[in-house]
């Protein structure tokens, strides 16, 4: 527990202020979804030419080269700037391009990389089945061998912006024999490969970017798979890994920095009272996710700490918007984006990226050692 | 940045406090002192260790663990007024366990003190008030006008009278924001006993022909106790490197290292308790003695209502 490299962070952090000061977009973002891509993509990669994207990958894949403390501070820069969130870009840089950088073969890693750090590529996740959500290991969607191709037929369920996605982090079932976790295979899916149906769900927040996607006999040629044939449940867990662990630091931050912007808008009472909490969890929220980019820098193992941040996180967020809407009584439940679509939106968090009971099974099992 | 894994001195400084704590509840004044926990902030030119806050906040996690009723929090802090006075001679008494130093906080009756005893006599009692005065009067200047027992048995307050102008003054907000870091410290070893020995009981209890830790209900009330135990503890570490370096979070980060210590200390202390079922219950049990102990460090630098004025009044980091 120190402070280390200070004027260093600090160059780089106003190095990072000085060009959001001149390069955040000032429009808002559209909410139609394919205005909503050119939006993200474009903003992407302004990111890109102003050598911001990817702060922490490897710069021989595009990225900046620099470290978690660099990323944590370009994403607090970014929420000071009210810059737009990385929208459908999120899955791409904060799961899929992580995934590939450890565990994908060097020709994976130098197409996609670059492409979703230069805004040309969106990604999306297809783990979760109808008969498999949090037993991820149920599932059934098949991929049958077939010379160089695996042939895909199934269903996923809960794509977000698999209406406009480009790549699929795609997990089935390669191995007819097998059961659980074996003979699972993680591939890139090609969003454009014929057999491919994608159906939007609305949300109960008037939203669309959620997904089911139909294989009818979809072909994926086996040089898409990432790690090994038949090993991909390990590769689904790095990817859970990032998604529930340095995946969400930005929306930490909007979090904490939210709360700060309803404090100052004019609360009193229980309202004040409890976003004065809120204001003291919002900080160790962040002290823990310091915690976490120290201690990953160690190499330790994090399932656990990630979870945490992901479940306080969550929690958090589900009170302050409640408190919020309380707060505004009958005006806050007309609709609008600033407080009832939020709070609306909110109820997503403890069931993404793994319910908050697979968090606490997690916890409890991985961190505390408690029997399944 | 602000790095919050423990280095290696701080995980050295926790080995060998655990190791001596973990042989004896109370180890022997004077034995601490001679292993220099009292002078461990203390600079090097004046006799101490050469460490700073980072590294007492590890010291006294183990303390709260350990549920150690010796007075360290008021001795280390009496220590922080003398070098803030310039007393070099009653820095040196302090710091080598020859004056102990008991709390004393303003009572409700203007002129009187509310002083913490854990029964063992003192040499002296620093009183901290809500303006950050503290003040430092030698035992034989403080009139007990009644003692009382209070919800820990290892502590009883003592109700006194002490002349307004009494010892050694010191206006500076900084020694209570650094007692209530580490009575922060204290809570978060506190939250993190109760989270291990209901780990513990969850593994080894068998009902229903199954640990019980294995059933959800238990096995996510033990991982609510590991998230309030981390929270607590990385908000801790945050606040004291904060304040190490003087940055201006530490204003916010202070009290809201006490308002998340203390609540994860007493939910932990509350759901150990349910955890053990009927035997944590009972007064053989230690389950109470964290929930009791926990209330204690708990309103220590400022009760809760003040805590929420405070958080309020902070200044945004944003």
């Amino acid at each position: 527990m120190e402070l280390t490299d200070v004027a260093e962070d600090d160059e780089f952090r106003a190095e990072v202020r000085d060009w959001l000061a001149d390069h955040v977009p000032r429009e808002p973002a559209p909410t139609d979804r394919a205005a909503r891509r050119a939006f993200d993509m474009a903003w992407q990669r302004v990111q890109f030419d102003g050598g911001y994207a990817g702060v922490s990958w490897p710069a021989e894949y595009g990225g900046r080269g620099l470290g978690l403390a660099q990323q944590l501070i370009w994403y607090e820069e970014c929420v000071r700037a009210d810059s737009p969130d990385l929208g459908c870009g999120f899955v791409g840089i904060n799961h899929a391009g992580p995934t590939l950088i450890a565990r994908a073969g060097e020709e994976q890693k130098r197409y996609h990389l670059p492409r979703i750090l230069r805004g040309e590529s969106v990604w999306c996740q297809g783990f979760s089945e109808p008969g498999a959500g949090s037993d991820l290991a149920a599932l059934t969607t098949r991929g049958r061998l077939d010379g160089d191709a695996i042939v895909v037929t199934g269903q996923k369920i809960w794509t977000s912006d698999g209406d406009i996605a480009d790549f699929q982090e795609l997990l089935i079932r390669t191995d007819p024999g097998s059961a659980r976790h074996h003979g699972l295979t993680w591939v890139i899916c090609d969003m454009r490969s014929p057999g491919i149906d994608v159906r939007p769900i609305m949300t109960m927040a008037g939203t669309t970017e959620f997904c089911e996607v139909f294989y009818d006999e979809v072909r994926i040629p086996v040089s898409n798979v990432v790690g090994e044939l038949g090993a991909g449940w390990s590769v689904a867990m790095s990817t859970l890994g990032f998604e529930r662990g340095t995946g969400f630091l930005r929306e930490q931050l909007e979090l904490a920095r939210y709360i700060e912007d309803r404090l100052r808008s004019g609360v009193d009472g229980a309202v004040a009272a409890g976003l004065a909490t809120a204001r003291a969890e919002a900080r160790a929220m962040y002290a823990m996710t310091l915690r976490m980019v120290s201690r990953s820098a160690r190499g330790d193992d994090l399932a656990a700490s990630a979870s945490m941040i992901r479940l306080y996180y969550s929690e958090l967020r589900q009170r302050v918007d409640r408190l919020v809407v309380d707060g505004a009584g009958i005006d806050g439940l007309v609709r609008g984006p600033a407080v009832l679509d939020r709070y609306l939106d909110g109820y997503k968090v403890t069931i993404g990226a793994g319910t908050k009971d697979v968090q606490r099974n997690i916890i409890g099992e991985r961190g505390l050692g408690l029997p399944k | 940045m602000i790095d919050l894994a423990e280095n290696e001195d701080q995980a050295e400084i926790a080995r060998t406090a655990a190791r001596l704590l973990s042989e004896l509840d109370d180890p022997p004044w004077q034995q601490c002192a001679e292993l220099g926990w009292l002078a461990l902030a203390v600079p090097e030119h004046l006799g101490g260790v050469g460490y700073r806050l980072a590294e007492q906040v590890v010291l006294f996690r183990e303390l709260g663990r350990a549920l150690t009723t010796a007075p360290f929090l008021g001795t280390v802090l009496a220590a922080e007024l003398a070098m803030a006075a310039g007393d070099t001679v009653r820095l040196a008494a302090l710091v080598s366990g020859t004056e102990r130093v008991a709390l004393g906080e303003p009572a409700r009756v203007h002129g009187e003190w509310r002083i913490w005893s854990d029964g063992t006599p003192v040499g002296s009692v620093l009183l901290v008030d809500d303006s950050g005065r503290c003040r430092l009067v030698d035992s034989d200047q403080v009139q007990t006008v009644e003692t009382t027992a209070t919800v820990d048995p290892a502590y009883q307050l003592r109700i006194a009278c002490i002349a307004p102008e009494a010892g050694l003054a010191v206006e500076s907000a900084v020694i209570a924001g650094r007692g209530a870091v580490l009575a922060a410290a204290m809570l978060v070893g506190i939250a993190e006993r109760a989270r291990d020995e209901s780990t513990r009981y969850a593994v080894d209890r068998v009902q229903y022909g199954r640990p019980i830790g294995s059933f959800q209900a238990v096995k996510h009330r033990c991982a609510d106790m590991a998230v309030r135990a981390e929270a607590a503890w990385a908000l801790t570490g945050l606040a004291a490197v904060e304040l190490d370096a003087g940055r201006a979070e530490a204003e916010l980060d202070v009290t809201a290292a006490s308002v998340v210590a203390t609540s994860a200390a007493l939910a932990n202390a509350r759901d150990n308790i349910q955890n053990h079922g009927a035997v944590g219950f009972t007064d053989e049990h230690s389950a109470h003695r964290y929930l009791k102990r926990a209330h204690v460090l708990g309103v220590q630098f400022g009760a809760p209502s003040r805590r929420v004025e405070r958080l309020l009044a902070a200044a945004n980091p944003w």
